[in-house]
């Protein structure tokens, strides 16, 4: 069947529109970790310790949800205000493995494209080229928050005792929806992993993907691009703007949350602590304090690290700096680039929203962030427009029917949940349900392993002090022990 | 940074401001220089004369510890930022004419530089072991004596490793730092499209770094030409430089023996 849709467009979706083509996406599965790359996370409010879980879903939704774009443009319902809507285009419905179930929405026909390069000879899948003039631009070290979305090919295996599958799967990407992945929340310690780091995207292709510029480089290969119809200049302001944040804005976000000793000791630690499991907890907010503080130093000298007067006024001036710029070139529009998000929006959120959604005791950065009112009201419409189980909303797990559209997971929800937030209501009453069933595999596991060290304890003591042995066939010297505790015994009886 | 400048707005430019910087010949590096340059064109471009000093210890004079910096009054600035704005609470500023949007794209662009092509030149110049053995070790040392020249090298090589794995650069080889410098070039050269400058007609400090980074990395030797090939693959960019500097050098360089300088330049990190 021919391609309806010519590759080249500029707004063509980036996958083929071949009715049949199997798109296999690879089974991304991403574990969450609060170490270096991603300094900051957030509670949706003080009761919801999940730094594992938010930055990285609020980036990767907002990255993994622009990342194709939809075939009829004009009328994006990705980005209209209310989640119904958002449901009603991008269906949870139809799982990777079940591509013919879904009929597609019939593609409208193309505006005429601008001069394009020369079609590929035919339509397969997966083989649009981008334009060459829009190269994607990946900056160099910017930490593109992708992470934690896996996608419902519900057969692989899914320990549920370290994952646990936080939202429904998106639509196959012929239909232009977002790209087949679904978030999944760690709540386990970083171990596990391979490369100790999160985010981490496992794929099926490529194992685990740990850095965040590698695992947008994967996901561009798969031809999920965000930026594919930036402008020229477009992407290399992009670039600027990110550079931009990582200078000014990244250091001063990790000193306030790592290393100004209010806001670390009575939020950060706390909140990590609360979230890792044992043992890690003890020691892990501690590791990741003193390696921020270390790459503070490295970054801006020591005389800054040791005048607090000096860092408040410089360096925070110029984070204010930063926040206010981004405010002028946000303007009133509702994206960076117009109405469809690009990557930079992912990255500007990801780093102003657990600025804004934090409780802080010490939060300068942050009430000037709220001065901000086009600033707040764009983290405020990307957080309900991508991440709206994250408002508090509970989803319930089903069980074992993976045939099911709406999986999620009962998430540790907040009891209190702040007042900036759009989703509120009704979720709230299912809150402490879900809390209490997040709580549940982790209880019976640490139950489990109480009542395993209880017992190995107790046979342990047994053998070393003779209570109990193992008889061997001759005389050992464990048998010895006992006979000559029951002598004793009975010397004592007598 | 200083911020102490900003009592002594009331005094004018004076005539004998000077500008630090490490030796011409033997001793200063490629970000140094580009540093270095930079600053120059700005104030240039401002129209404020001023004088360029090298010293060996410039490094160790400097305030923040980096060149180049500038002794004026009795204030001394270091680094272009803060030059920046010091100039510009004396009454000399070149971005007045932007509005919001464009004062924030320059400054994004600003750090675009500096966060791409300055930190290429130090991996470049610290982190790859040819050039560390045949071009930095030679020339960070040269004005003092074995060992303390070599206990110098290192001392600072290790610090700016440091630095590098603290942003996440270590891990990088020299073809992805390279394909980093073309990225932020095309970024650039893109920006720049067909106008004579970054913003409208008249340059800002933003051309000015960019100028100082390009210039140097396009007429600086290395061991190999890797660097600069990616940059000449812009020729608006290399238009560019070429602009500024028959503008706003080309009077500079006839003060100062003009072939001599610009042989100079050309075998600067022989």
């Amino acid at each position: 069947t021919p391609c309806p849709i010519t590759p080249s467009h500029p707004i063509a979706p980036l996958v083929s529109c071949a009715p049949d083509c199997t798109f296999s996406p690879s089974h991304l599965v991403v574990l969450p970790c609060p170490v270096s790359l991603l300094p900051l996370h957030f509670p949706l409010s003080h009761h919801t310790p999940c730094p594992i879980a938010l930055p990285h879903p609020i980036v990767t939704r907002v990255l993994l949800n622009t990342l194709i774009t939809p075939p009829h443009l004009t009328a994006p319902p990705f980005f209209c205000a209310s989640p119904a809507s958002l449901h009603s285009y991008a269906p949870l419905l139809p799982l990777p493995h079940h591509p013919p179930l879904h009929p597609p929405p019939p593609p409208p026909p193309p505006p005429p494209p601008p001069p394009p390069p020369p079609p590929p000879p035919h339509c397969t899948p997966l083989s649009i080229t981008p334009t060459p003039h829009s190269t994607p631009f990946v900056p160099a070290h910017s930490p593109f928050l992708i992470t934690q979305f896996v996608p419902l090919p519900l057969h692989c295996s899914v320990p549920t005792s370290l994952y646990t599958p936080v939202t429904a799967s998106c639509p196959s990407p012929k239909h232009g929806g977002p790209a087949p992945c679904t978030p999944h929340l760690l709540s386990a310690a970083p171990l596990p992993l391979p490369s100790g780091h999160l985010p981490a995207l496992k794929t099926r292709d490529e194992g685990t993907i740990s850095k965040p510029q590698q695992i947008i480089t994967h996901l561009r290969k798969q031809k999920y691009n965000a930026d594919y119809d930036l402008s020229a200049t477009q992407s290399a302001d992009t670039l600027a703007f990110v550079s931009l944040l990582e200078e000014k804005l990244l250091p001063v976000l990790i000193h306030t949350f790592w290393v100004d000793a209010k806001n670390y000791v009575e939020h950060t630690r706390k909140w990590y602590a609360e979230t890792i499991p044992f043992p890690l907890n003890f020691f892990l907010p501690n590791a990741m304090h003193k390696r921020h503080l270390e790459r503070l130093q490295l970054m801006w000298g020591d005389d800054y690290m040791e005048d607090e007067e000096k860092l408040e006024k410089e360096l925070y001036r110029e984070a204010r700096e930063c926040l206010t710029l981004l405010s002028q070139r946000l303007g009133s529009q509702k994206f960076f680039f117009g109405d469809s998000p690009a990557s930079l929006d992912a990255l500007v959120f990801s780093r102003l929203a657990p600025l804004m959604k934090a409780k802080l005791p010490n939060g300068k950065l942050q009430q000037h962030l709220k001065s901000l009112q086009n600033l707040c009201n764009y983290c405020t419409s990307i957080l309900s427009l991508y991440f709206p189980w994250d408002g508090g909303e509970s989803l319930t797990l089903q069980g074992g029917d993976r045939a099911q559209p709406a999986l999620g997971l009962r998430l540790s929800l907040p009891t209190r949940i702040p007042a900036g937030d759009p989703l509120t209501g009704a979720p709230r009453a299912a809150g402490t349900d879900g809390a209490e069933g997040e709580e549940d595999p982790h209880k019976r596991r640490k139950q489990l392993l109480s009542v395993l060290v209880g017992l190995a304890a107790m046979l342990g003591y047994a053998f070393l002090s003779g209570i109990v042995s193992i008889q061997r066939g001759g005389v050992g010297p464990a048998g010895r022990q006992p006979v000559a505790l029951e002598e004793e015994e009975e010397e004592e009886e007598e | 940074m200083n911020l102490g400048f900003l009592c002594s707005t009331a005094e004018p430019w004076p005539e004998n401001a000077a500008l630090y910087q490490q030796l011409k010949e033997e001793q200063i590096l490629l970000s140094d220089n580009a540093s270095s340059l930079a600053v120059q064109a700005f104030l240039q471009m401002c129209n404020l004369p001023v004088r360029v000093i090298c010293r060996a210890n410039a490094e160790y004079m400097s305030p923040s510890g980096k060149v180049p910096f500038i002794h004026v009054g009795n204030q001394v600035v270091s680094e272009l930022g803060p030059i920046v704005q010091f100039v510009k609470a004396k009454g000399h500023s070149l971005s007045d004419g932007l509005d919001e949007v464009q004062k924030a794209e320059m400054k994004a662009y600003m750090e675009l530089v500096n966060n791409m092509l300055l930190t290429a030149e130090l991996y470049l110049q610290w982190c790859d072991d040819v050039t560390v053995e045949e071009i930095t070790y030679p020339r960070y040392g040269s004005p003092y004596p074995w060992p303390l020249n070599r206990i110098l090298s290192y001392q600072k090589q290790w610090e700016v490793r440091r630095k590098m794995k603290a942003i996440g650069w270590a891990g990088k080889t020299l073809e992805q730092v390279l394909e980093d410098v073309d990225q932020c070039c095309h970024a650039l050269s893109q920006r720049l499209g067909t106008q004579p400058y970054f913003f409208n007609k008249q340059p800002t400090e933003l051309d000015a770094l960019v100028f100082g980074h390009l210039f140097t990395i396009l007429t600086t030797q290395l061991i190999t030409d890797e660097l600069s090939e990616k940059v000449k693959n812009y020729s608006n960019l290399t238009a560019f430089c070429r602009r500024i500097e028959q503008q706003y050098f080309e009077g500079h360089e006839k003060d100062s023996s003009t072939t001599a300088a610009h042989s100079s330049k050309r075998s600067l990190l022989r």
